[in-house]
């Protein structure tokens, strides 16, 4: 029954009439032409109300649709950069609705209907159409007296008052969205902000916006998970941008910023992308050699540097790892100045401070210094040369420019540029023997690696001395100034108090001491106070510029995995659930990795006389320059640990190539199962001229080969936590984001790490430790 | 008055269908000047008629039923006659049988001696009451209008028309009617019990020494032209579509006829709605049937045709109730 129900009643017959007036025939328009008349005002008071009808709910539609728009822009899950698109959208939603607003028409068949049962016409109208349209026409004499009486009748029939204007409906609905229109609009909408904490980044104390919730319209080019990333760095870089005071590092971050949000919203495709991440790394300020402010951390440096400048070789160089720096090599220079004038500075404050009177300002310089936060030192320092000159007591005066002397005393370990130099020295005497005599003895040898150990081991711990070293003398130059100042200073007040001995006379010479010596720690500790404020700039801007470099480098990584990602996560998560069929795969695909390029049949002779003397040259390199990095020693390890994946002996290969070969064709960087087995350094290159080594691309799939998982106890050995929350994530964050940048993880994976990290990050107010 | 309406011209149609609906009014008028209010049944009972079908009347005693029909048969100038039905009425005291008779010339002979069913209307008064055997004595007269008695058969006048009532509370000692002779009938019409003017009207009417008398309007001729005429009475595909859409739908699978019917109407049924709405169509002047008609005229031609489940007797559901549901959805 209920389809008879749903059946729309009248169908058959208005598909029998074709309900088409086109189909009427001259005669039956004309008998039946008060019927079609009154028919043709029916269907048009009908269009007219229908109309209305769609256009209150269309724009009701509308209404609400921008409402909730209104609220997705304001609580920024959509960027109000898309506007524009959501004008357009909106605007085509609009044409179209109103075409389907108007483009709508009543049957005939329908209207008659309509009209008989709005005028009680007991189907008079529909009847004399049917009539009138049927063929072979029925008796006629029956269908002229029916339409005569039809006709008669439809003559009478007052529209207006069988068809009466109603209400249109959904005006209801039309005042809802107009109420939530002017709500989404006009209310504040602070609930709908973003909440989260804020990620702390090293010293610059920057908030990164938490993911805003949900809602993601870029362009599928990336990942959620990236987008996420990515949207965030845009955030820490607006961030830095307002921090920063370097002109040029501003410009570069939102050029790099601008290129994120670009991604961000799918306004480029992949290759613009990358062309213009590129060429931004390209043009990265103190990237160039015009600007050696990045490599030494000062323009001043290179005066500063003779040794460095004289030899042509940088220490790093002198390390082994070539001549012209790479930018890698440039950043992790850059980031040893800064951690190592931070680190001593730091270091001479805390133990200048021992014996500074006890108060809020020692306090406060101490907190400084455990954060080696040189800017906030700086400040403090001014802070207390204010007060020198205000109320600060003879005796504090006195122990504050002890103080200021043991600093200038400390600032500055005099022992490591003597001890980098010894070992710079010897490094290069065994490499100049080497060279003399084709190789070097097993003592000589052991020599060499412990040297060159040592030397990781300083410029890790005290970074680039000589970088270091310059900024380190003007601030114990500054400091040494003002507590000598202090010193002449009291001598004078004592000199003059043995000479006169009169009690007025001394109390004057007192007095007078005692401003002298205000007015000298005050000038000499705001001198000491300027330096620092500026290390700690230079210092923001050179985070800031590694901060960008590292954002700007994650997306070009993120973007070049962007369509090798689904397969990665497929792979990872089969190797998740610990598929061994699948796993068996694997040896094929590294035998067939590892299996060599077939000579072709006719080449040319001489081309394989300089392929192998192209070689043979790499060899030598690489044994002359030795497999000196330490990650490089530990990636040959896993590697020849497997034993299948790449040959020995690839000196020559740049260290991060290496790194990203891996793993992209393995696990984790040295991390096989019998990683470490091997015996890295020197050794390889013997064994790589021994054999009948050819260069070839090395290919392998992303995620592939197995994995080793540790649980590292240590630090759950040593105790309960005694420090807060945030200060531990604080710390772990920061080297959690160096290991990042240094190890060659997979983007994919990096992306995880982060993605951990930001999910353990403190968040709420300081009651949450 | 004898040309068919399919043969005449547009002035003679016009002429005719004005003829038809003033004696059609007159008819009801005439009617109305004896049975007081009832106008839905007086309007079956006329529809009936002229649509060349049977009608059973259900009421309580005393409500006009048979005033109704013997009205009737007086304005349409027919034959009547009424069977009391009984438990003990035989078949034979309907149709007639054959009895051993004086042939005039000292012989003895059997002549078929004619029942009551020998005439225009036949009232078969309390149904019901008479046993199945009984009861199917009237089938063939009332489907083909002829009687078949022994090897004789014998055809029946014209008009014929039977208008049986039966009683819906004393139903003790009675014999429900089967479906078969309850298809028969065109509409099974319900005389509801007068209203309080109507009462009043009934006292002063019939409470006194004069009687009313009804004056013919109609002849059987006029019966039968006017049945022509209707049946060539135009009528729209919808119209037809919804008489068949709701015959169907008391077989529905779904909605109150699952809930509530047994057994749907037969195609009988879409034939007396058809008909039925073309000749209320005429009756009211008009000349075309339309979906009021056939909307109007469902439960007469319907009640009686389903058959209720026992969840519709045990919710107290009547047939009436349930062709109402079914017509809401239904629609137009």
């Amino acid at each position: 029954m209920p389809q008879h129900a749903a059946r729309p009643s009248g169908d058959a017959a208005s598909r029998l009439i074709g309900a088409q007036p086109a189909r009427f025939s001259d005669q039956a328009r004309s008998r039946i032409s008060g019927v079609l008349a009154a028919l043709g005002g029916v269907r048009r008071r009908y269009w007219l109300q229908r109309s209305v009808g769609r256009a209150v709910r269309i724009i009701a539609l509308g209404g609400l649709l921008a409402a909730s728009l209104a609220v997705l822009i304001r609580s920024g899950t959509i960027a109000s950069d898309m506007d524009q698109r959501i004008e357009w959208g909106a605007a085509l939603v609009a044409g179209l609705g109103l075409l389907w607003a108007v483009a709508h028409r009543l049957p005939w068949f329908r209207a008659a209907r309509l009209l008989d049962a709005r005028a009680q016409g007991f189907d008079r109208a529909s009847t004399a159409l049917e009539l009138a349209s049927s063929t072979p026409a029925r008796d006629p004499a029956w269908v002229q007296v029916q339409a005569e009486r039809a006709n008669a009748w439809a003559q009478d029939v007052d529209l207006r008052a069988a068809l009466p204007w109603a209400r249109p409906a959904g005006l209801a609905e039309l005042a809802i969205a107009l109420v939530c229109l002017v709500i989404s609009y006009a209310l504040p909408l602070a609930w709908l902000a973003p909440s989260g904490g804020a990620a702390e980044v090293a010293a610059l104390s920057l908030t990164v916006p938490p993911a805003p919730k949900g809602f993601i319209s870029a362009a599928a080019l990336l990942s959620k998970d990236a987008l996420e990333l990515v949207r965030q760095d845009a955030a820490l870089l607006e961030e830095i941008e307002r921090q920063v005071d370097d002109a040029e590092t501003k410009k570069w971050l939102g050029q790099v910023r601008k290129v994120l949000r670009d991604v961000e919203r799918g306004r480029i495709d992949k290759r613009t992308a990358l062309e213009q991440l590129g060429e931004l790394d390209q043009r990265r300020p103190g990237a160039s050699g015009k600007d050696s402010e990045t490599a030494a951390g000062d323009p001043r440096d290179d005066k500063a540097q003779p040794g460095s400048a004289k030899s042509g070789k940088s220490p790093s160089a002198v390390g082994g790892e070539g001549a012209p720096k790479s930018a890698e090599a440039k950043a992790e220079q850059e980031r040893q100045v800064d951690r190592a004038v931070s680190k001593s500075v730091a270091d001479a404050m805390t133990k200048a401070l021992e014996k500074a009177p006890e108060g809020a300002m020692r306090q406060a310089l101490k907190r400084a210094a455990e954060k080696k936060d040189l800017g906030l030192m700086g400040k403090l320092l001014e802070k207390l040369a204010q007060k020198a000159q205000k109320d600060m007591s003879d005796k504090e005066l006195s122990k504050w420019m002890k103080v200021a002397e043991k600093f200038a005393d400390k600032v500055g370990d005099r022992k490591v540029p003597a001890k980098f130099k010894k070992l710079e020295e010897r490094v290069r005497r065994l490499q100049a023997k080497r060279k003399r005599q084709g190789g070097l003895g097993q003592a000589d040898r052991r020599r060499l690696a412990s040297s060159r150990r040592q030397l990781q081991q300083l410029r890790k711990e005290h970074g680039d001395v000589q970088g270091a070293k310059y900024q380190l003398q003007r601030l114990q130059k500054n400091a040494r100034k003002a507590a000598q100042e202090m010193r002449r200073t009291r001598q004078e007040a004592s000199r003059l108090k043995r000479k006169r001995g009169k009690r007025a006379l001394r109390e004057l010479r007192r007095q007078q001491a005692r401003q002298q010596m205000q007015r000298s720690l005050r000038r000499n500790m705001q001198r000491a106070a300027r330096e620092m404020r500026r290390q700690g700039g230079q210092q923001r801007t050179r985070q800031a510029r590694r901060i960008g470099q590292r954002r700007l480098r994650d997306l070009r990584d993120t973007l070049r995995q962007s369509g090798r990602r689904d397969r990665a996560r497929r792979d990872f998560e089969r190797r998740a659930r610990n598929d061994r069929r699948k796993r068996g795969q694997h040896p094929k695909q590294n035998q067939k990795m590892t299996r060599r390029t077939p000579k072709k049949p006719g080449q040319d002779q001489s081309r394989e006389a300089a392929e192998r003397r192209a070689r043979e040259r790499k060899a030598r390199q690489a044994r002359a320059g030795g497999q000196q990095g330490q990650r490089g020693q530990q990636g040959q390890r896993g590697q020849r640990g497997k034993g299948r994946r790449f040959r020995l002996g690839e000196g020559d290969m740049p260290h991060r190539t290496r790194m990203r070969m891996m793993s992209q064709g393995g696990s984790q960087p040295g991390q096989g199962k019998e990683a470490g087995q091997g015996a890295g350094g020197p050794n390889q290159g013997k064994r790589k001229r021994m054999a009948p080594a050819r260069t070839e691309q090395v290919k392998g799939a992303h995620g592939e080969g197995p994995s080793i998982k540790k649980v590292f106890t240590e630090a759950a050995k040593r105790g309960f936590a005694r420090k807060g929350w945030r200060e531990v994530y604080a710390e772990y964050s920061q080297v959690a984001e160096e290991m990042l940048e240094s190890e060659g993880l997979p983007v994919g994976r990096k992306a995880l790490v982060k993605r951990y990290f930001e999910l353990i990050r403190p968040r709420g107010g300081e009651g949450q430790r | 008055m004898s040309n068919k309406g399919s043969q005449l011209d547009e002035a003679q149609l016009r002429e005719r269908i004005d003829w038809v609906s003033e004696r059609l009014q007159t008819l009801r008028a005439a009617i109305g000047e004896v049975i007081v209010g009832q106008h839905d049944v007086v309007e079956g009972a006329i529809i009936g008629l002229f649509a060349g079908g049977h009608v059973l009347l259900e009421g309580v005693p005393g409500v006009g039923k048979t005033m109704l029909v013997r009205t009737l048969s007086s304005a349409v100038s027919l034959q009547f006659s009424r069977v009391q039905f009984t438990p003990d009425l035989m078949p034979t005291d309907i149709v007639g049988t054959h009895v051993l008779a004086d042939d005039g010339r000292g012989g003895r002979t059997f002549t078929f001696q004619q029942g009551p069913v020998f005439t225009n209307i036949l009232l078969a008064d309390e149904v019901n009451r008479a046993t199945p055997k009984t009861q199917s004595a009237l089938l063939e007269a009332m489907a083909e209008g002829r009687v078949t008695v022994g090897r004789d058969t014998f055809q029946l006048d014209k008009p014929f028309f039977v208008m049986a009532t039966q009683n819906p509370l004393e139903m003790e000692g009675t014999y429900p009617l089967p479906e078969a002779q309850l298809d028969r009938f065109m509409f099974k019409l319900d005389v509801p019990f007068p209203s309080r003017e109507d009462l009043h009207e009934i006292v002063a009417r019939t409470v006194r020494n004069e009687a009313r008398e009804v004056q013919p309007v109609l002849h059987g001729e006029d019966i039968l032209t006017i049945r022509e005429l209707a049946l060539d009475c135009p009528i729209a595909h919808h119209v037809v579509d919804l008489a068949i859409r709701l015959v169907e739908a008391t077989h529905g699978s779904a909605g109150a006829a699952k809930q509530y019917l047994r057994a749907g109407a037969s195609p009988r049924a879409v034939q007396a709605l058809i008909v039925g709405a073309k000749m209320r169509a005429l009756f009211s002047g008009r000349v075309n049937a339309a979906v009021e008609d056939v909307r109007h005229l469902a439960t007469p031609v319907l009640r009686h045709r389903v058959l209720l489940n026992f969840d519709a007797e045990a919710d107290g559901v009547n047939p009436a109730q349930v062709l109402e549901a079914i017509i809401a959805e239904v629609g137009n």
